[in-house]
């Protein structure tokens, strides 16, 4: 039996897929999506900040989201409530789509990875 | 195959192993130097060189009661 | 002026040298740092830039270590000065030491999968029996939470197929992996990206058993990479 410690020699790494035009664009994406380094000018320290504020604001958004449907199953609100709680969230939703628009920022770009509660979206 | 095809799929090949190779040195690793946290609202944000990483998702899972919802078997970690 | 951080070994001899070189086509060195000893490099740029030739020569040095033994890799870009990387393995030596030994004889291998989310979504609403849409006289408010419900349903489904697919992995490969960190995305195409840790004489035994179990679902695409040099199981925070 060999020793688990004995070297054996090891080249560069092999990839092994049948798949590898799928994987190019996913690791493309992955690639993109990293942070970039912040560059101190303060064009790019307000976008920076911007992509900051908003990521936890869509956080927050789709947890209230998640929490009116979880009533709404409940059904411990009455149709008024129901109606008007779903029309604050559309229109926040709307909100957030403009000021992403403003801010030049995607989903993808607010898709921070947040380790064990995963991507946002 | 053709010429064409095959220069197609070194070029594939190439491409793949810098991307996979990317996966695995840009955000793994051994982190050192120049790390400052700050917490803001219970999120740490880690500094490290001039990349902010968000993490120490810890505290968010707390507050929020995330984790006790799923049953999906977590492997990571 | 600094220097390039490679990976750090308890197995090399300080002063030794390497047979590939680094950044900038600058060679390699090894130094001393008590029981640990790192593999560096001189470099006159900060940052050092994401170009190609620098990840692949960032992975050059290192591989020509794990040739020899498996050490622990730094994260691509790390340039600090000699003073710095002292201090960072004084504090930390217990760390780096349990985690070399965690290491030890052993490569990184990766796994990762793609599936098709419309297939996973598209089989529950079809075993889906008549909804809870309160079709007629919905409001606007109403309609919009009916339709995030759904979207719901369909990433929840999603979250639980995905583990289930991970698990499927982890069990299909059993003692082959000594150690595990497996990232699940269920809303992404690439819904499970694994590293694992395998002893080295085992990786032809992997690496077919990994073959073996991608044969049994047509409905995924598998891709696999390695030897790695373990930059998943190489982080101070546990």
């Amino acid at each position: 039996m060999e020793l688990a410690s004995e070297p054996t020699s090891v080249a560069e790494p092999e990839v092994e897929t049948e798949h590898a035009e799928q994987f190019i664009n996913e690791l493309r994406r992955v690639t993109e999506a990293l942070p970039d380094r912040i560059n101190i000018d303060s064009e790019s320290i307000e976008q920076g900040l911007a992509k900051l504020v908003l990521t936890l604001i869509e956080f927050i958004r789709k947890l209230l989201e998640k929490q009116a449907i979880r009533r709404l199953e409940a059904g411990d609100l009455t149709s008024e409530q129901v109606e008007n709680l779903g029309l604050a969230l559309m229109k926040l939703e709307q909100k957030m789509q403009e000021l992403k628009g403003q801010f030049g920022l995607t989903d993808e770009d607010l898709n921070l990875d947040l380790g064990p509660v995963g991507r946002l979206i | 195959m053709s010429v064409t095809d095959k220069d197609l799929l070194e070029l594939e090949t190439s491409e793949l192993s810098l991307l996979e190779t990317l996966d695995h040195v840009l955000n793994r690793g051994l982190v050192i130097a120049g790390e400052i946290t700050i917490s803001v609202a219970d999120i740490d944000l880690i500094f490290v060189g001039l990349n902010v990483l968000v993490g120490s998702v810890e505290t968010i899972e707390e507050v929020l009661g995330e984790r006790a919802e799923s049953d999906v078997p977590r492997l990571n970690d | 002026m600094g220097l390039y951080l490679y990976c750090l070994s308890d197995e090399l001899k300080a002063g030794a040298t390497l047979s590939v070189t680094g950044i900038a086509e600058i060679a390699p060195r090894v130094i001393e740092l008590g029981a640990i000893k790192a593999v560096v490099s001189d470099v006159q740029t900060h940052p050092v830039r994401v170009t190609k030739d620098n990840v692949i020569a960032h992975e050059r040095v290192i591989d020509c270590v794990m040739a020899q033994t498996t050490p622990l890799p730094f994260r691509f870009g790390s340039v600090v000065k000699p003073d710095e990387l002292q201090a960072y393995i004084a504090s930390n030596e217990d760390r780096l030491r349990s985690l070399l030994d965690r290491v030890r004889g052993a490569v990184e291998m990766s796994v990762k999968i793609i599936w098709d989310r419309e297939a996973v979504v598209g089989e529950r609403a079809k075993n889906r029996p008549d909804d809870l849409v309160k079709a007629e006289g919905a409001g606007p408010g109403l309609s919009f939470l009916l339709a995030k419900q759904k979207q719901m349903e369909g990433r929840q489904e999603l979250k639980i197929k995905a583990g289930l697919l991970a698990s499927w992995l982890d069990e299909g490969l059993g003692r082959l992996v000594r150690d595990r960190v497996v990232t699940i995305n269920p809303a992404d195409a690439m819904v499970v990206r694994a590293a694992h840790l395998v002893e080295r004489g085992r990786v032809a035994e992997y690496r077919e058993r990994v073959n073996w179990l991608s044969r049994e679902r047509n409905d995924l695409r598998f891709l696999t990479s390695g030897a790695w040099p373990p930059y998943s199981f190489s982080h101070l925070r546990s």
